[in-house]
């Protein structure tokens, strides 16, 4: 029955069938869905902060730095002379929306993965713990960098 | 993390005649079976939550995702919220019970129609050039930081981050109307989200009848062929029509 099968057009439509990564099942399914009574369910510890937290706040002091970063890096010499910039295209061909929205989403990743620090304070979750070790790193340092991030208000 | 003895997880709901059980592929570690729980006319699809429970995780989010998209070959699934699940079997079925009227109109109204998603990102280097193209005095303060420190130009990159970020935002509001108006007239109904990266130009859901799938992709190729120099594009489906079973 499908129809849009796995490939790509030149390099500007990816198709899947299903989602492939995080990112991309996290945009799928998250808040969607129906729901139901909330003295129907049963707990399901750490999913509950799942719908609050894990959407990503475009417009913070995170993103703001890092537009600001991909500004320094650019030739600002070449601005606005389009005949000069083919070598600024050579990293088309690399899954750009795959790898940019990992950095991304490191935010949500951390409440995903139980790396967080606000929301487990339990020393018997093992698996968590020891599987998100290996992100923590990325997590503290995205938290040095950003300043005031957690506290960055939702803007829509 | 302590699991409800008997607890099931329930990814979603179809008709009773469409269901069909897996031996495996559902959430938990390992991935457990995946049961079709009937009552009456309706089916909810199920797994029992083990003793380490089902924690908020990527394979289980994928697995909900999976076990929903391969149950949709059989007829219409109604998804759930991720992360839901109920005390037993005698719970699930009352739930159907319950709303069996309702579940039944959204089965037939999805009868057939299947989500296709859609988004769209800026290339990163394109959008920065047509930006301080058109806004001189942004390519002015770019070039006042580079080659400067970073901790040193700390709040300059902010404040030029800021004014980056919301030319692309303007940007945004132009291009992604654009393009959910050219692929609105080839789907049944679309649901906009917001967008999951600050170059993000679309994330939207299209609910898509079966028999005009073809179609929609055709227009979705155009669309984005259009605008290659531009973005670049990622087309998901069929899905199961996650964002069209009305959460509220």
């Amino acid at each position: 029955m499908a129809v849009a099968t796995q490939g790509s057009t030149g390099n500007y439509l990816q198709r899947g069938p299903t989602p492939g990564g995080l990112a991309e099942v996290l945009n799928i399914i998250l808040d969607k869905g129906l729901v139901i009574d909330i003295y129907l369910r049963v707990s399901l510890v750490g999913i509950e902060l799942l719908t609050v937290d894990a959407r990503i706040v475009v417009a913070s002091v995170d993103t703001y730095l890092r537009f600001a970063e991909a500004v320094n890096r650019m030739d600002l010499a070449q601005v606005g002379n389009a005949k000069t910039l083919p070598d600024l295209f050579s990293d088309m061909n690399e899954d750009v929306a795959e790898s940019r929205t990992k950095g991304v989403i490191t935010g949500a990743k951390e409440k995903i993965l139980g790396s967080g620090d606000d929301d487990d304070d339990e020393e018997d979750e093992d698996d968590a713990g020891s599987s998100s070790r290996s992100r923590s790193s990325s997590g503290s340092r995205s938290r040095s960098t950003s300043g005031g991030s957690r506290s960055r208000a939702k803007k829509s | 993390m302590e699991a409800e003895p008997g607890a099931l997880y329930v990814y979603g709901y179809m008709r009773a005649g469409d269901a069909r059980p897996e031996a495996s592929g559902g959430v938990g570690d390992p991935p457990g079976a995946v049961e079709a729980l009937v009552e009456g006319d309706l089916a909810a699809l199920v797994t029992p939550v083990g003793p380490t429970g089902v924690a908020p995780r990527r394979a289980n989010l994928l697995a909900h995702a999976e076990v929903l998209r391969q149950a949709l070959d059989a007829g219409p699934v109604l998804p759930l919220r991720f992360g839901i699940a109920m005390a037993g079997p005698d719970a699930v079925r009352a739930e159907i019970a319950r709303r069996t009227p309702e579940l039944t109109q959204l089965l037939d109204a999805l009868q057939d129609r299947l989500e296709m998603s859609v988004s769209a990102l800026y290339r990163e280097e394109v959008v920065l050039q047509e930006v301080l193209a058109e806004n001189p005095k942004m390519a002015q303060a770019g070039r006042g930081i580079q080659g400067q420190p970073e901790a040193a130009t700390h709040f300059q990159r902010i404040r030029l981050g800021e004014l980056v970020a919301q030319a692309v935002d303007a940007k945004r509001a132009i291009d992604g109307g654009a393009i959910l108006r050219e692929l609105e007239p080839h789907a049944v109904a679309v649901s906009t989200d917001e967008p999951l990266h600050e170059r993000m130009v679309v994330n939207a859901a299209f609910l898509v009848a079966r028999d005009r799938l073809e179609e929609f992709d055709s227009a979705v190729e155009r669309v984005s062929r259009e605008r290659a120099e531009r973005m670049q594009f990622k087309l998901l489906g069929p899905l199961p029509p996650h964002s069209f079973v009305g959460a509220a």
